[in-house]
């Protein structure tokens, strides 16, 4: 039981980081490798906030959110603006995100120290027990709002004239234009999107990674992974993505031992890929090639 | 120099070479500036393999730095177990890296794009976690012992300048081998089955075939490298897997610009001098670093080097006569 708590938890947090390096994918054919940062600062937003402002919780997430928000509204403005289109956009904006990953962490480390900030626990420190295990009402609440978040994207995405827009613009990017589906403002959207996202899964994490300069490098590599295991662009691919890395993360952690977890998740990885190149989704959707 | 005769970039290939070989009789040499010299002859000659996979060949491989500490401490093992001199460890190296390279292969024949750089950023964290847990390989501390080009019989100034030319022929190796890959038909080729896949099987060429030649010949000299680093510094340590390392290295071949020698080698000497000048600098010096990577990419479509050549086109695009549609209107 306390496997497939501990599985859940870590599935909401990576599907939230993996839903957004999936959707700046679908919508611009980019790996954003500075979606670390994101998680970085969003993790900073809420210790800002619950410093500054107030330790209640809406008041914490939304610091949380809005950090991770503003840092893709950042990427948008330092690396979409000026390279898309370009010559070589399929190193350049590798290349830039990466630039802007090592400035933002570093940036960090200048501004706030390299001591870890603890964040209040945003719902509170009881525990409930379910079905004979003990889960901390961290642990709960954060498997429950990422669970809500992600199902509230989903259906916004599906249902939304801004999900349609999206779908257009994977398939077809001048043909979006075409239509009258603007390509920078959907960016712009995207990115906010997927660094809210990542803002919120830092803050729902805070009680088990503290904020501090180096943070977003776990998560990134993770929401990497899951989002290519999924297939790069699926929502529900990302979703069953973070569920099966979830799993194997928690079974690795409790009976192999914490060293050995990113080893088999890239295992997991590897083996998906052979036998399904473009992932567990990848090749149910139209999805980016 | 008459134009013509002698294939282009001869002149400055020879400057340069010049400049090499006569730069210990002209400064005054201290162990810091040598040991980034050594460096660079590793580094560069890294880049330039790296930047023949992912430059010319277009084959999004982070394998590099994998290949290259798996051959490293694969050779350096051998050597020391089994007492071997410095020529049979480079030539295990080679070895190792022929079958890291091949290994590496066989997911690039069915993999696309970020799929299989994601894989190859696995192999990094796969070798990471071994070496670090392994007893026999030094866990953490790392592997030493191995033997070195320069005898210990030697004085501290001449085994500085055995390390020195052999960084320089290390170097010149690496370009040769690139030369030829990247010049040579095999370069021709790939360059077409990046441009177009389809195309190039239409045109009946072998792509698998000549992918697996570019990957397995880059990763013999990679490794060779590897083991070179080993007979430099007398050993190796798990940071050679770093994703620090890995990203400098690839900032390194991008600033300078991934599609030519020159650049990698520009690239390569800006990056290190900034790397080993701020050495002490902390955060700053990885925030200076990551602003020029950024800046750079933002500027030039094709990394320094290939600057020239970006404003001759935008010159040439606002200059020239007015296209047809312009005319009509």
């Amino acid at each position: 039981m306390d496997v497939i708590f501990s599985a859940l938890s870590l599935a909401a947090i990576y599907g939230l980081v993996a839903i957004g390096v999936s959707l700046t994918w679908a919508a611009l054919g980019m790996l954003n490798l500075a979606h670390g940062v994101a998680f970085a600062v969003g993790a900073y937003g809420g210790w800002l906030a619950a410093d500054h402002l107030s330790d209640s919780a809406p008041v914490v997430l939304a610091g949380g959110v809005a950090g991770g928000a503003l840092v893709g509204c950042a990427i948008y403005l330092l690396v979409v603006v000026p390279l898309y289109d370009r010559p070589n956009w399929e190193t350049r904006h590798l290349i830039a995100t990466l630039a802007i990953s090592l400035v933002g962490a570093n940036l960090l480390l200048e501004l706030f120290g390299p001591s870890a900030k603890a964040l209040p626990a945003v719902f509170g420190e009881g525990s409930v027990t379910i079905a004979g295990s003990v889960v901390t009402a961290d642990k709960l609440g954060a498997i429950v709002s990422a669970a809500v978040v992600l199902g509230a994207v989903a259906v916004v995405l599906r249902r939304s004239r801004l999900g349609l827009g999206l779908r257009v613009l994977t398939q077809d990017s001048e043909g979006a234009a075409l239509v009258g589906v603007s390509r920078n403002r959907m960016a712009l959207g995207v990115l906010a999107l997927s660094g809210g996202l990542a803002g919120l899964a830092s803050v729902l994490l805070a009680q088990t990674f503290y904020a501090n300069p180096d943070v977003g490098f776990v998560p990134l590599v993770k929401g990497l992974l899951v989002a290519v295991l999924g297939g790069l662009g699926s929502i529900p691919g990302a979703i069953v993505a973070a569920l099966v890395m979830g799993v194997a993360e928690a079974l690795t952690a409790t009976y192999l031992g914490q060293e050995y977890v990113l080893m088999t998740l890239f295992v997991v990885l590897a083996v998906v890929l052979l036998v399904r190149p473009r992932g567990i989704a990848g090749l149910l959707e139209e999805a980016r090639a | 120099m008459p134009r013509g005769i002698l294939p282009r970039g001869t002149a400055f290939w020879s400057a340069l070479f010049l400049l090499a070989l006569y730069l210990p009789a002209v400064t005054d040499f201290g162990d810091a500036f040598l040991n980034t010299c050594v460096l660079f002859g590793v580094y560069a000659a890294l880049n330039l393999m790296w930047a023949l996979v992912m430059g010319t060949a277009g084959i999004y491989s982070f394998a590099t730095l994998a290949i290259a500490g798996i051959s490293g401490y694969g050779a350096g093992y051998a050597a020391i177990e089994l007492s071997l001199p410095w020529p049979a460890m480079l030539a295990a190296g080679a070895i190792v890296g022929v079958v890291v390279g091949l290994l590496v292969a066989l997911p690039a024949l069915r993999l696309r794009g970020v799929y299989f750089a994601l894989l190859t950023f696995g192999l990094v964290e796969l070798a990471r976690s071994f070496v670090v847990q392994s007893k026999p390989l030094g866990l953490a501390q790392g592997l030493y012992g191995a033997p070195t080009f320069a005898p210990e019989s030697l004085s501290a100034v001449g085994s500085g300048m055995v390390r020195y030319y052999a960084a320089l022929a290390l170097v010149i190796v690496a370009l040769i081998v690139y030369a030829a890959l990247d010049r040579g038909r095999v370069g021709t080729l790939l360059r077409t089955a990046r441009g177009s896949e389809p195309f190039a099987r239409g045109l009946g060429i072998g792509v698998v075939r000549i992918r697996l030649v570019v990957i397995v010949v880059s990763s013999a000299m990679i490794g060779f490298t590897g083991a070179c680093y080993l007979a430099f510094f007398g050993g190796i340590s798990p940071t050679i897997f770093s994703f620090d390392t890995l990203l400098l290295l690839f900032a390194m071949m991008v600033v300078g610009g991934i599609g030519s020698a020159r650049g990698v080698l520009l690239g390569t000497a800006l990056l290190l001098f900034i790397d080993q000048q701020f050495l002490d600098a902390g955060a700053l010096r990885l925030i200076a670093a990551g602003v020029v990577m950024l800046v750079v990419t933002l500027v030039t479509s094709d990394g320094l080097a290939g600057l020239p050549a970006q404003l001759r086109e935008r010159r040439a695009a606002t200059g020239s006569l007015p296209t047809q549609t312009e005319m009509i209107r």
